[in-house]
């Protein structure tokens, strides 16, 4: 308990170090609590926690049955790349290039809440109900915190680029690039969830849309005039605000995630006037990094 | 053709005493126009506006009869911007940005290539802004402007930085944009290289739009006009108010 207990308090402290190390004495605390108790049915002797389980089953014979529908499993490592890429647009790669390696840094920590789910899962016996419920949250969690963790990456490092919007490339179609960029990032977050727990998958892919073009407007959010001195534009709070919400919800209520995939056209309306409506003079060197601005006088 | 019906802006509209335009009401055809006047009053931002860079908060903008921000395809199709700052993405080549130039104005890609053989750089395509110098990035942006031959040239400080056969040869590019019947609209402190052939002039003085139209014929008079003009002088009996 007390090892769960420290790595509830790190993880509540709010910062990235401390919620990393709170995973290792996640662990250590699950290793040391082992398999969950029943009355009906004693603790094996042979049952030393789940994690030590998982390491020594794997991998798992190939002749090995497919997991139990309710149970959240590590997936198989991913298929080698054949090292061939499907064209990509120039936005993309302009993201791609402003983003560098730090998605690497966003996948490890848009890992965390599946992970924790994978454990509660593991940890608990559920009914195939709360399993899939675990999985839609961690699953929805980790898609929310990666596109908190981008979309605050671009709207630093890839502001807005006033020249680009004398070109007739109209809003709604940069603000989609973006979208597709963000929600095809989430992608592999999404195959996990689905290899743990499939049914998992669909309430996840309805709620993505919605999120992924929130997040591409969120992107925009303009230098509030009355208080330009707040600092640099930060949209991670308003995605994760959000995303948690809709994460939780679906949940919950599976079918609660068929309203945001209908209100998909809304959110591009509404992000596309964010887009229109930006002042992008009024984009000032203490809103965001200098790097990558084109409107920067410092950097570039 | 570009129109101003009403349009207002500023930076920071919470603070009415610094609107850099009030209600501005404008028509501007084809040939060229010099937008003149000192430093912050408005030359550049009146460019922004027209090119769809930055939205009025009241007002429309109309180019070619298509509303800037309803239309935006097809009121940017036919329309060229350069600033004064050349801001290009750092994270593309100028080979990819002008490749995205010719995407969008449905040009072929080989558009790209002539555009950067006509300002001397065809040997640069695949740097980066960064490894550019500000006359290089200045090049660049002009050779975006050419793709397409667009209708409306919106260009400021068009000769800023730029060498001296950079110079020749931008003045030579808008003369025939002119002589083929394009709109061009030109801010500049430097009005001599354009003196001659503008056909109006257009400065902007506590948020209205004031406007010359048409310049002396006689080409000494024309030049004081434009240099008072440029100096921040508003002589009373020259200017035909747009509202």
């Amino acid at each position: 308990m007390p090892p769960a207990l420290a790595a509830g308090l790190l993880a509540g402290l709010g910062s990235w170090p401390a919620l990393a190390a709170s995973v290792p004495l996640l662990a250590v605390a699950d290793l040391a609590a082992g398999p969950p108790r029943s009355p009906r049915s004693p603790r094996p002797a042979h049952s030393r926690g789940a994690v030590r389980r998982w390491l020594a089953a794997w991998p798992p014979p190939a002749a090995e049955r497919p997991p139990a529908p309710h149970r959240l499993q590590v997936p198989p490592a991913a298929a080698a790349s054949s090292g061939r890429h499907a064209p990509v647009l120039l936005p993309a790669r302009i993201a791609r290039r402003a983003l560098g390696w730090r998605p690497v840094r966003a996948y490890a920590v848009a890992l965390l809440p599946w992970l924790a789910a994978l454990l509660f899962a593991a940890n608990n016996r559920l009914v195939p109900l709360h399993a899939t419920r675990a999985a839609v949250l961690g699953g929805g969690g980790s898609c929310v915190l990666l596109l908190a963790s981008l979309a605050g990456t671009l709207a630093a490092r890839r502001p807005a680029w006033p020249w680009v919007r004398s070109l007739p490339w109209p809003a709604r179609r940069r603000v989609l690039d973006d979208a597709l960029l963000l929600g095809a990032s989430c992608l592999p977050l999404l195959a996990l969830t689905g290899l743990a727990a499939p049914a998992a998958v669909p309430p996840l892919a309805a709620i993505l849309p919605w999120l992924a073009v929130r997040a591409a407007g969120a992107i925009r959010r303009p230098a509030s005039p009355a208080s330009p001195a707040a600092g640099r534009i930060r949209p991670s709070g308003e995605i994760l605000m959000e995303g948690a919400l809709l994460a939780g919800l679906a949940a919950l209520l599976p079918w609660s995630a068929l309203l945001p995939l209908a209100a998909v056209p809304v959110a591009v309306r509404a992000a596309a006037a964010r887009e229109r409506r930006l002042k992008v003079g009024a984009w000032m060197e203490r809103h965001h990094l200098a790097a990558g601005d084109p409107g920067s006088w410092s950097g570039g | 053709m570009i129109r101003f019906l009403g349009v207002s802006f500023s930076y920071r509209p919470d603070r009415p005493r610094e609107t850099v335009l009030a209600g501005v009401d404008l028509a501007l055809p084809a040939g060229l126009t010099l937008v003149v006047g000192p430093n912050g009053c408005g030359k550049s931002t009146l460019l922004r506006l027209a090119a769809g860079v930055e939205p009025p908060d009241d007002g429309r903008i109309e180019v070619d009869g298509h509303d800037l921000w309803t239309a935006e395809v097809a009121a940017r199709a036919g329309l060229a911007f350069v600033p004064e700052q050349p801001d290009l993405t750092p994270y593309a080549t100028v080979a990819e940005i002008l490749d995205l130039v010719c995407a969008l104005r449905g040009e072929p890609p080989d558009s790209a290539a002539r555009a950067l053989a006509a300002v001397g750089l065809d040997g640069l395509a695949k740097r980066s802004v960064r490894e550019l110098s500000l006359g290089q990035r200045r090049k660049a942006m002009l050779a975006a402007a050419r793709i397409g031959n667009p209708g409306n040239l919106l260009l400021d400080e068009p000769l800023e930085s730029l060498d001296r056969a950079a110079r020749a040869g931008t003045l030579a590019w808008i003369e025939s944009r002119h002589a083929a019947g394009a709109l061009v609209l030109v801010a500049a402190h430097d009005v001599e290289p354009f003196a001659a052939a503008a056909a109006r002039a257009l400065t902007v003085r506590d948020g209205r739009c004031l406007l010359v139209d048409p310049l002396p014929g006689d080409p000494a008079a024309r030049d004081r006009l434009l240099e008072r003009l440029a100096g921040g002088e508003t002589p009373p009996d020259v200017f035909r108010l747009p509202r």
